[in-house]
C-alpha cells in the first residue's frame, strides 16, 4: 500500500446515484450488489449517449459514499458514481452532479489483491497514525484509473481518498 | 487478534446495544458508534455479517420481541406498538404483517405466530460459526430435479457417489444422484419441484442447523420471499457432506405463480405507465370511455424492442393491476344482476390482474409514448406492447375492440 496526503482538494463531479443500503441484494442472494449496478447503469449510458461535459478520455472515476440526515436513523445513505467536470451545467438530464468541499484526504492507493477483510480499518487507522487527524466520516471516495481493471485481477489498484477533519496549514492535527 | 476478530466484536457490540434498547429510541448511527465505525463502513460490515441491513434487524427484532408478548400475554396491540417504538398501530401491524404474513388481530386471536421465521437474536458465536463456515447466500432457478437413490436410516449418513439429499418433513432423508429424462426414471427416484430456490452455501460439511437459521430467519424474509414446498434440498460433495442448502420459494410482490411450471411464469416489466389516475376510483370503467392522456415509459433494456413504434396510430397495451384485489373470483358488473366470475367479465381485480387496452398513439418521444385510451393507474407496470391489427382475428368473426 502506498500512502500520500491531497491537500485542499475540491471535487465536482458529474454521474450517477442511488440511496439505500447498497448491500442488501449482495447478502442476501445476488453476486451482484447495488453499487455494481449503479456502476452498469452509468456505462451503459454513456455508452450510448456522448456527455459534454465529460471529457473524450476521462483520466479517473470515482465512487463516492455520502451520509444524509437519514443515514443515522436508517443506515441508508448515497452512493454516487462519475468523473470529475469543469463543465458541471452541461451534463444532461439524466445525470447528476456532486459537488464536495474542499478537504485534505488521505489517500492509500492499495492492490485488490491486498482488499482482504478489514482493510478498512487498517486504512482509517494509518490515517490517523501518519497525519495525526481526525477522518471526516460524512462521505469518502473511491478512486480508478488506468491501473484497474477489475476486482478479479488482483494486481488492479484502487485508491481510497478518507477527507481529513480541518487541521493546519501544514496538514498536522490543530 | 485478527481482522475477522476486530470485525466480530464490532458487530458483537451492535447487536449486544440492540438487545438492551429494544424498547428503547435507538438509531443505526448509535450501533455505528457503539461498533466504532463510520455509518456506511458499519452499514457494510452489519450486512455482510449478519445478513441483515442494520436498520431491518432492528425493526425485526423489535417486532419478534413484541410477537412473542402478544400471544402470550393481554396487553393491548397499540400498547405493544408504542412500547416497541412504532409509530402508530399502522406501522405495527404492516411491519408484523411483512414479518409473519398475518395481522397481529390474527396472531393474538390463534394464539400464535409464524415463530420459525421470527429474528431470534444473532449471538456472536452464531456471527462467528457463520464466518468460519464461509456462508453465502445466493438464489437460483433450478430444472425438475428427480433423484436416484434410496432412504436413509435413522441417522445413516449419505455415501459417496450421492449428489443430492431431499429432506422433507414426516420422511426420512433421500439421497442418490441426479437423474435427466424419462429414459433414465430409476425405479426408486424422489422429486424436487424446479422454480426459485434460496440456498446457503459453505464448506463441507455445512451445518444443516447453521444453514436452517440463515435461510428462514434471514434470507427468506429478507428476500421477501417464502417457502412454496416443504421441502429442502441439499447438496453432497464426494464424499457425501453437504455443501450446500436449498429451499424452493416464491418471491411476494412479483407475479410469479407457485406450483409447477412456475419458473416459466416469471414476467418482467418492460415499462411503467405514466398517467392522471392515482387510486382505483379514478380511472374511467373503461380506457376509451376518457380523453385523457397517459405515457408509457419504456425501459432502457427494451428501447430497440420500440423500433417502429412512431409509425403505428394504435397499439396494444397490456400492464399488471398491480393494486388489484387477486382474492376476487366473482364481481358486479353493469350488465347483469347477479355477480359474474371474473373470468367472463373484465374486473380488475382478479386472480392475475393482467389488463389489456387498445391506446391510440398521440406522439412517441424517445422510450415515451403518449397515448389515448388507458386506463391504468399511475405506477402500473407495462408488461408488453403490441401491435394493433383493424381486421378481425377470432374465428367467430368478433372483432377486438
Amino acid at each position: 500500500m502506498e500512502y500520500r496526503l491531497e491537500r485542499d482538494r475540491p471535487f465536482t463531479l458529474v454521474g450517477m446515484n442511488f440511496f439505500g443500503n447498497p448491500f442488501k441484494a449482495a447478502a442476501a442472494w445476488d453476486v451482484d450488489n447495488e453499487i455494481g449496478s449503479l456502476w452498469k447503469r452509468l456505462t451503459a449510458y454513456l455508452e450510448g449517449h456522448p456527455v459534454a461535459a465529460l471529457p473524450p478520455d476521462v483520466p479517473a472515476w470515482f465512487e463516492a459514499h455520502v451520509m444524509h440526515p437519514a443515514s443515522a436513523a436508517t443506515g441508508d445513505y448515497e452512493v454516487f458514481v462519475g468523473a470529475e467536470t469543469e463543465r458541471p451545467l452541461d451534463g444532461p438530464l439524466e445525470l447528476v452532479v456532486k459537488a464536495l468541499p474542499a478537504r485534505d484526504y488521505a489517500v492509500v492507493a492499495m492492490r485488490c489483491a491486498e482488499m482482504e477483510p478489514g482493510w478498512e480499518e487498517r486504512v482509517a487507522a494509518e490515517a490517523v497514525g501518519r497525519y495525526g487527524r481526525a477522518i471526516e466520516s460524512r462521505w469518502g471516495l473511491q478512486r480508478y484509473d488506468s491501473r484497474y481493471s477489475s476486482l478479479e485481477d488482483p494486481d488492479s489498484i484502487i485508491e481510497m481518498w478518507t477527507p481529513l477533519a480541518p487541521g493546519r496549514p501544514d496538514g498536522t492535527a490543530p | 487478534m485478527t481482522d475477522g476478530d476486530r470485525r466480530l466484536a464490532s458487530v458483537g457490540r451492535a447487536l449486544d446495544l440492540v438487545e438492551e434498547r429494544l424498547r428503547d429510541g435507538l438509531d443505526v448511527g448509535a450501533m455505528a458508534s457503539a461498533a466504532c465505525y463510520s455509518i456506511f463502513h458499519f452499514v457494510r460490515v452489519f450486512t455482510e455479517l449478519t445478513g441483515h441491513g442494520p436498520y431491518d434487524y432492528l425493526m425485526r427484532r423489535r417486532v419478534a420481541e413484541a410477537a412473542r408478548e402478544l400471544v402470550s400475554g393481554d396487553r393491548s396491540i397499540l400498547e405493544l406498538a408504542l412500547e416497541y417504538r412504532f409509530e402508530s398501530p399502522d406501522g405495527f401491524s404492516r411491519a408484523f404483517r411483512r414479518c409473519f404474513g398475518a395481522a397481529p388481530s390474527e396472531a393474538r386471536k390463534a394464539g400464535a405466530y409464524a415463530e420459525g421465521s421470527a429474528r431470534t437474536p444473532i449471538t456472536r458465536e452464531r456471527v462467528r460459526a457463520s464466518m468460519e463456515a464461509g456462508l453465502t447466500i445466493r438464489a437460483e432457478r433450478l430444472p425438475d430435479v428427480l433423484v436416484a437413490g434410496r432412504p436413509l436410516a435413522p441417522g445413516e449418513a449419505a455415501g459417496p457417489g450421492a449428489e443430492l439429499m431431499l429432506l422433507r418433513p414426516g420422511s426420512d432423508p433421500f439421497a442418490g444422484r441426479a437423474t435427466h429424462g424419462p429414459a433414465d426414471y430409476p425405479l426408486l427416484s424422489a422429486r424436487a419441484p424446479g422454480g426459485d430456490y434460496i440456498g446457503v452455501y459453505g464448506d463441507p460439511p455445512l451445518d444443516l442447523g447453521l444453514a436452517r437459521d440463515r435461510l428462514y430467519r434471514t434470507a427468506i424474509p429478507v428476500g421477501s420471499a417464502r417457502p412454496r414446498a416443504p421441502l429442502e434440498l441439499a447438496r453432497l460433495d464426494g464424499g457425501g457432506r453437504p455443501t450446500a442448502l436449498l429451499v424452493p420459494v416464491a418471491f411476494d410482490g412479483s407475479p410469479v405463480a407457485a406450483g409447477r411450471g412456475a419458473g416459466a411464469m416469471s414476467l418482467k416489466p418492460v415499462g411503467v405507465v405514466r398517467s392522471p389516475y392515482e387510486a382505483r376510483g379514478d380511472a374511467p370503467r373503461q380506457g376509451w370511455l376518457s380523453s385523457a392522456e397517459s405515457v408509457i415509459e419504456v425501459y432502457e433494456a427494451f428501447e430497440e424492442a420500440l423500433v417502429g413504434v412512431a409509425d403505428a396510430k394504435r397499439l396494444v397495451a397490456l400492464y399488471w393491476g398491480d393494486r388489484a384485489d387477486r382474492s376476487v373470483l366473482k364481481s358486479p358488473t353493469p350488465f347483469s344482476a347477479e355477480p359474474r366470475g371474473v373470468f367472463t367479465s373484465r374486473s380488475p381485480n382478479r386472480p392475475n390482474p393482467v389488463a389489456l387496452c387498445v391506446v391510440d398513439v398521440i406522439s412517441v418521444a424517445g422510450r415515451r409514448i403518449t397515448v389515448r385510451g388507458l386506463d391504468a393507474l399511475d405506477g402500473s407496470p407495462v408488461i408488453d406492447l403490441k401491435s394493433y391489427i383493424e381486421e378481425p382475428i377470432r374465428p367467430s368473426g368478433s372483432v377486438l375492440q
